[in-house]
């Protein structure tokens, strides 16, 4: 893929990390690979988490935002600068996560792990029920339908507004609030049993 | 007795948003009251649910596997000779059976001179050879297209070293005899 050059009064690396998102996706598509560089570095990081808030453990979510990077370089030149570049690369982080082929139920800390818990420490007990709570939470967050899992996902984790999970999902508010409510629900059901 | 709490209500209630008359609703409805600390409860405990935070080396070669993973989703070049010379003796052929063509078109030359005409643009001739580089700069063929809008082409050809401008030569004439 030949990129055209650069214009001579293109801004240099050190401009480009002070760049606004929109200016880094104009430099990226003028061919400056270095922009891309920049808008990974700015994003891994909330990329990471969506996925280890759908995968369940750092060796996935680490894979899996890679491809989130590779997929979001293949397509960025489609992307419509309109929209912002991070609710885009949510979209894409998301859908990935859902497309995933084998998406293996949550792996929490090994039993046996688990056991080497000093039991000297007086708050051992709790730590020991703190996380086979979280596992059971993983667990049932895993279970819910793919749409539930992702609003909550971005609601819950991300802290995103309804109307901006809205735009993600490529849905309505509506829909957004009603698969937050029913993820909720169904939650609190398979917790308790 | 006032209607129950909607789920968006409920929603609008965990989230702080609900006006303040369902809010009076909630004060004094158990169900909606116990409906709203459930839900609560619940996105209290996945809040709490946290992330390992990765090392900053982890994000150092995080950042260096995704450019590397990005590098090869560019097309590979995969070596001088097995690449650039296709291209080039694709583009070089298409422009030898143009200039044939054309010479025909001028002058009626026989058909059964094209080989002798092919292999009369020696490697030596580099007036001639300038003239094939000229025209495929012009050439409106897919790969000669692209080749001659990023400005490669002549750079291309010249890269040929005298031997294989004469394995050039000989692959075009026999190009244009199969064509015949």
């Amino acid at each position: 893929m030949a990129r055209p050059a650069p214009s001579v009064d293109a801004p240099s690396a050190d401009d480009l990390r002070d760049a606004d998102d929109s200016a880094l996706v104009a430099a990226f598509a003028a061919g400056r690979h270095e922009a891309f560089d920049i808008i990974v570095e700015r994003h891994r990081r909330t990329v990471y988490l969506v996925c280890y808030r759908f995968m369940g453990n750092h060796e996935d979510a680490s894979d899996l935002a890679q491809d989130v990077f590779v997929r979001a370089f293949k397509g960025l030149k489609q992307f419509k600068s309109q929209a912002a570049l991070s609710t885009w690369l949510y979209r894409v982080a998301v859908n990935t996560c859902l497309n995933r082929k084998a998406v293996r139920r949550p792996v929490g800390e090994p039993l046996e792990a688990a056991q080497r818990v000093d039991d000297r420490q007086p708050d051992a007990l709790q730590t020991l029920v703190s996380r086979e709570r979280a596992d059971r939470l993983r667990g049932a967050v895993d279970q819910l339908p793919p749409k539930q899992r992702a609003t909550l996902v971005l609601r819950v984790y991300q802290d995103l507004s309804h109307d901006e999970i809205a735009k993600i999902l490529g849905t309505s508010v509506g829909a957004v609030k009603a698969n937050f409510f029913h993820a909720l629900g169904n939650l609190r059901r398979l917790v308790k049993s | 007795m006032t209607v129950h709490l909607t789920s968006d209500e409920l929603l609008a209630a965990a989230e702080n948003t609900l006006d303040a008359g369902r809010r009076e609703h909630v004060d004094a409805c158990e169900a909606c009251r116990l409906e709203l600390q459930a839900l609560k409860a619940v996105e209290s405990q996945l809040r709490a649910v946290e992330v390992p935070e990765p090392s900053p080396l982890f994000w150092e070669h995080f950042s260096a596997r995704v450019h590397r993973a990005t590098l090869e989703t560019q097309p590979s070049s995969s070596g001088w000779f097995g690449r650039r010379w296709l291209v080039s003796a694709a583009c070089a052929a298409s422009v030898l059976v143009l200039m044939f063509s054309l010479r025909e078109m001028d002058h009626q030359t026989p058909a059964t001179t094209v080989g002798t005409d092919a292999l009369a643009i020696a490697p030596a001739d580099e007036d001639r050879w300038d003239d094939v580089l000229q025209m495929a700069a012009q050439l409106p063929a897919d790969d000669l297209g692209t080749l001659a809008v990023t400005g490669e082409t002549p750079a291309l050809v010249d890269d040929l070293s005298a031997a294989e401008r004469v394995a050039f030569v000989h692959l075009l004439a026999a190009e244009m005899q199969r064509s015949q």
